[in-house]
């Protein structure tokens, strides 16, 4: 390659790398140097190693990946993600498989490996089923912050809790007590018996309602599964409340699952007598807080997740940010967190939602 | 040559459709193009697809079909994951699953010849109910530590370039067309797969070969359990759920006929191969997962309808009209429909 | 379809005929296992004989028993049909988002997810009649290919039935009779289709077709024109269950429905439609869909494991199957001997 061939390469790709033009763009600038094909082929592949060591005005790439695409809760936090790229000067990228497709999410990382990433920002089906691939991301610099469902510590960076699992617990039976406050028979419901998140949740329960004698008038009889499917959900309640005549409460940390029983419950005429609550979405549950059939549930704001977990990544990934156990960390419109035991933090932004309080704006936020 | 065309005629199709896949996939991400990469990602994304599609292959051939292979991955990746724990020696835990998997497809073989049901219906039912077994065995819990020698087969890379799951793969689709085109076997399912009934009157026991194909399904289910375990490092009664319709168009790309009788075992691999690059093309290239869903399932259906289409167009073009109520009714392959 | 019992009467062998006539009766099997399914439960529990579970097994049933006669209709002409699941989603979705956008024009949009289905049935007979495309391939491909539509359509957001106009929730929650509106649409959908597949002349075609396809333009019927009607109803019930499927969870979401096609085989299978065609009624095929929703409920009363329930789902199907080719060979048998007799 001539000198001059050398000088339009180096600009083309660094134009490229930039952002500042696109790909057509790039080969339509090599080609018109007379570089040959397989000149500019070699140079393609290069380039995707070479971003590692391009400019440092480039911004960096964040890998969005919820634990499927086409609902809701991850929207949101895609957008909060968005904010927080936008405000640090970042790019996200937004990709994951349509259904809970444990190998899919895999593969999915798996496409995200050769394109070097910055950072990854991960919901994970499988605690353990994508650690060969993160580590391998971790072994070539890339930050992974996992949100809403971790994998095992060798996997990741950091692990964003919702709150601590105490503090989840607190927020349902609070719900709970505020749909009835008497208490009485209750129903764990769960997606699968093998999701780490509600694992650690029901325990937290059981905990919880051992050693406060507030909650000590809830009394769980069953856990059952509804995989997480508007409609197990509804014949999965239904047929809970006919076994259990008596039954109060159904308490769930699943957003799919709460908004279908409470129509089970509208359904079967038996709004005032049972209860479903825990977490839900508030767009899916404004009817049954209008019309009484839940009083109260509780969330935090999908938003304000993804904000925080891309915030972290980015931060990490340029150093900023270290994860050793006691590190404080102060993230705008959040405030300060700590980073505890297993590089854990948290966002503790626990939230009520009741008649009048229907939206993100209107929530309660909860005092722990 | 043009004899040589006409009868490998799809296979040069599907090595076209490889390359003009791989030029679009180079072109969507500067990614695409390098050795390491595409070797890493056709192990990550074709390993345990193209084992079970090798087992569905005789099934296909015969004139059946299997779907409760990826409830038998299943099943074996619990056991092989049980075996781990119990720090059993791979010389055990290895036969031991493949036997286990080579018996519940032969379970399957006996139930559709036994009582001349229908493959579908029959496997429909085992599915569900090996799929019982691995919850029963495994739990709700999930397997997560193994022996290292356990991941082996799933992850490990020869001379650090070739990984030992695509080698597997290769050594496993050669075996199977030497089974297939050049055993007496192979002939013999060939020809029960192009018509029943005069293979049966020829003497040929046909309940055994098909039984016998339904054990290859199932070993071959268990080898792709044991690639499974190296790859994810994890084992839940829940694997594997989702797999049923990449196998199911890798095979039927692969120029199988899903009548049974037709097809040759090569053009398998090469149709797994470029399942395998456009996938890694769309991820590469951050494409929105509705649409990769979309895209497989167009493959799917176009990779069936365009012969079809070519021989209505042939038929037309010969100026006879589509629809001969006076045909004879057995057609050259003894199928009624 | 009696007419062999008939005849056999005629000529003096009454025995023959009932017994031919019992084995062609499909129906009376699964009603069987399901008396036997209550008989069970109720041993078990007696919380499970009440009305108002019974009620729940209805409400919960009814829109499994629409997908059911629905796919009945496929698999009595010797076909599949795997893209249900999809269709529900792509159908609801779509047509509740029209609803919403038009809430003036009042219940006659009702139709729109029906006839939404009805263009997807159209696809998968155009494939499966027209391009003789084997059905098991086309319609797994059209099931990934609806629900990517769907997805797409969707675009990450959700539909709430709040946003819906009332007259959709009347429709869903309203009660005839003290029965529930889904049950009784249900079961109008059985009745019809069940008389329809009798003593229309698309229904006899269809059981002709899958009784014996080769014989079909022996009859003068054109066979692609029969199966391409099939899949069109199949498409316009599954729209119709769409409707209802979604105004029940209380909001509708692309993932509807997953694996709603395995469940709908196994209650047609079990409901004694042959999977070999031409046997079998859509009222077997909604009875096998109750006796599915009977064992879930009853094993959820029981507080049995998924283990139990998923066991016995995959035994029932096999069992099923085996018992379906014992009563064809058994009447082929007779039916032999029929042949016989009256030749003497």
């Amino acid at each position: 390659m001539t000198d001059k061939q050398q000088y339009l390469r180096d600009y083309a790709v660094r134009e490229w790398v930039a952002g500042r033009t696109s790909r057509r763009t790039l080969l339509r600038q090599l080609l018109g140097a007379g570089i040959s094909l397989p000149a500019i082929a070699a140079i393609l592949a290069e380039s995707g190693i070479a971003i590692g060591a391009a400019d440092a005005a480039r911004p960096l790439r964040i890998f969005n990946v919820p634990k499927f695409t086409g609902f809701v809760y991850f929207e949101l936090a895609k957008a909060g993600g968005a904010k927080a790229c936008k405000e640090l000067g970042a790019q996200q990228i937004y990709v994951g498989t349509t259904t809970a497709d444990v190998e899919g999410q895999v593969q999915v990382l798996q496409n995200i490996l050769p394109q070097h990433p910055d950072g990854i920002v991960l919901a994970s089906l499988d605690l353990n089923a994508p650690v060969p691939v993160l580590r391998r991301a971790l072994s070539e610099g890339t930050v992974v912050v996992t949100f809403d469902a971790d994998v095992a510590p060798a996997g990741r960076t950091l692990f964003v809790n919702m709150a601590p699992f105490k503090v989840q617990a607190k927020a349902m039976l609070e719900s709970a007590l505020a749909n009835a406050p008497e208490g009485g028979k209750s129903i764990w419901i769960a997606p699968t018996p093998t999701v780490a998140n509600f694992i650690s949740q029901k325990k937290a329960l059981d905990e919880l309602i051992a050693s406060e004698p507030r909650y000590r008038s809830i009394r769980f009889i069953d856990t059952l599964y509804a995989n997480d499917d508007p409609e197990k959900s509804y014949s999965v309640g239904s047929s809970a409340m006919q076994a259990h005549p008596d039954l109060k409460l159904f308490i769930t940390g699943s957003g799919i699952s709460n908004p279908a029983i409470n129509k089970a419950i509208q359904d079967t005429g038996r709004a005032g007598k049972v209860f479903s609550t825990g977490f839900a979405l508030p767009s899916t549950m404004k009817t049954f807080l209008e019309d009484g059939t839940c009083k109260q549930f509780a969330l935090w704001s999908p938003f304000q997740y993804g904000y925080m977990a891309t915030y972290c990544a980015i931060l990490l990934k340029s150093g900023k940010m270290k994860t050793a156990p006691g590190t404080r960390i102060s993230i705008p419109s959040i405030g300060e967190r700590t980073i505890g035991e297993g590089a854990v933090t948290n966002l503790s932004e626990m939230v009520f939602f009741t008649k009048g309080h229907e939206d993100f704006d209107t929530a309660i936020p909860m005092r722990s | 040559m043009t004899r040589l065309l006409y009868r490998f005629g799809w296979e040069v199709l599907l090595v076209v459709l490889i390359l003009v896949a791989g030029t679009v996939a180079s072109l969507l991400s500067p990614y695409y193009l390098s050795v390491g990469q595409i070797g890493y990602s056709l192990q990550q994304s074709v390993a345990v697809v193209g084992t079970v599609a090798a087992g569905l292959v005789p099934v296909i051939l015969v004139g059946e079909i299997d779907i409760s292979q990826a409830a038998i991955l299943a099943l074996g990746n619990i056991l092989f994951a049980q075996c781990s724990s119990m720090g059993l020696p791979l010389a055990v835990a290895i036969p031991g699953t493949l036997l286990l998997c080579a018996g519940l497809g032969a379970l399957n073989g006996i139930l559709v010849t036994a009582f001349a049901l229908p493959s579908l219906a029959v496997t429909l039912g085992t599915m569900e109910a090996y799929r019982a077994f691995a919850l029963l065995i495994g739990g709700h819990g999930e397997y997560a530590s193994f022996g290292a020698a356990y991941l082996w087969l799933g992850s490990a890379m020869i001379g650090k370039v070739l990984p030992a799951s695509l080698v597997l793969v290769v050594v496993i689709f050669a075996a199977l067309t030497f089974t297939m085109h050049r055993t007496l076997f192979g002939r013999l399912v060939y020809a029960t797969g192009s018509g029943v009934k005069a293979t049966a009157m020829s003497g040929v026991r046909v309940n055994r070969v098909k039984i016998i194909t339904f054990a290859i399904a199932g070993v071959m289910a268990g080898l792709g359990s044991l690639v499974y375990i190296g790859q994810y490092e994890s084992a839940r009664a829940d694997n594997a759920s989702d797999i049923l319709l990449l196998v199911v168009t890798v095979v039927v790309l692969g120029g199988i006929d899903i009548f049974g009788g037709r097809g040759n075992v090569p053009g398998v691999l090469l149709a797994l191969v470029l399942i395998g690059t456009a996938r890694n093309g769309m991820g590469l290239a951050n494409t929105p997962g509705p649409v990769q869903t979309l895209v497989i399932g167009t493959v799917l259906v176009v990779s069936v309808l365009l012969p079809q289409l070519l021989r209505l167009g042939r038929a037309f073009a010969r100026q006879r009209r589509f629809v001969q109520p006076l045909q004879p009714i057995i057609s050259e392959s003894g199928r009624t429909r | 379809m009696n007419s062999s019992a008939e005849a056999a009467t005629a000529i003096g062998a009454p025995r023959l005929g009932r017994r031919i006539a019992l084995l062609q009766n499909r129906v009376l099997g699964v009603a069987a296992f399901l008396v036997l399914l209550v008989v069970f439960f109720s041993l078990l529990d007696p919380r499970f004989a009440s009305l108002a579970n019974a009620d729940t097994i209805a409400l919960n049933g009814s829109v499994l028993v629409i997908v059911a006669c629905g796919e009945a209709i496929v698999v009595l002409t010797r076909n599949y049909d795997l893209s249900v699941g999809s269709i529900v989603a792509l159908a609801s979705y779509v047509g509740l988002d029209v609803v919403r956008l038009h809430p003036g024009i009042g219940p006659s949009l009702a139709l729109v997810p029906v006839l939404i289905g009805g263009a997807c049935g159209m696809v998968n007979g155009a494939l499966v009649a027209y391009a003789n495309v084997p059905s098991v391939i086309a319609t797994l491909g059209t099931m990934s290919i609806f629900r990517g539509l769907a997805y797409l359509y969707a675009g990450g957001n959700q539909i709430n039935v709040k946003d819906l106009p009332p007259w959709v929730v009347d429709i869903a929650s309203s009660h005839l009779f003290g029965l529930s509106g889904l049950v009784v649409t249900a079961f109008l959908v059985v009745v019809l289709i069940g008389l329809g597949l009798r003593y229309l002349r698309t229904g006899r075609q269809i059981y002709a077709i899958g009784s014996n396809p080769a014989a079909v333009p022996f009859y003068g019927l054109r066979g692609p024109g029969i199966i391409f009607r099939a899949y069109v109803l199949t498409g316009l019930l599954t729209g119709l269950a769409a409707f209802l499927f979604g105004v029940r969870a209380g909001y509708i979401v692309p993932y509807l429905a997953q694996g709603l096609e395995l469940t709908a085989l196994a209650a047609v299978v079990v409901g004694g439609v042959s999977v070999l065609g031409g046997s079998g009624n859509v009222v077997g095929a909604a009875i096998g869909a109750l006796a599915l929703a009977t064992i879930n409920n009853g094993l959820i009363l029981l507080g049995a494991s998924d283990f139990t329930r998923q066991f016995i789902e995959g035994a029932a199907i096999v069992v099923a199957v085996i018992v379906d080719a014992i009563i064809q060979a058994r009447l082929r048998e007779l039916l032999r001997t029929l042949r016989r007799r009256r030749a003497s």
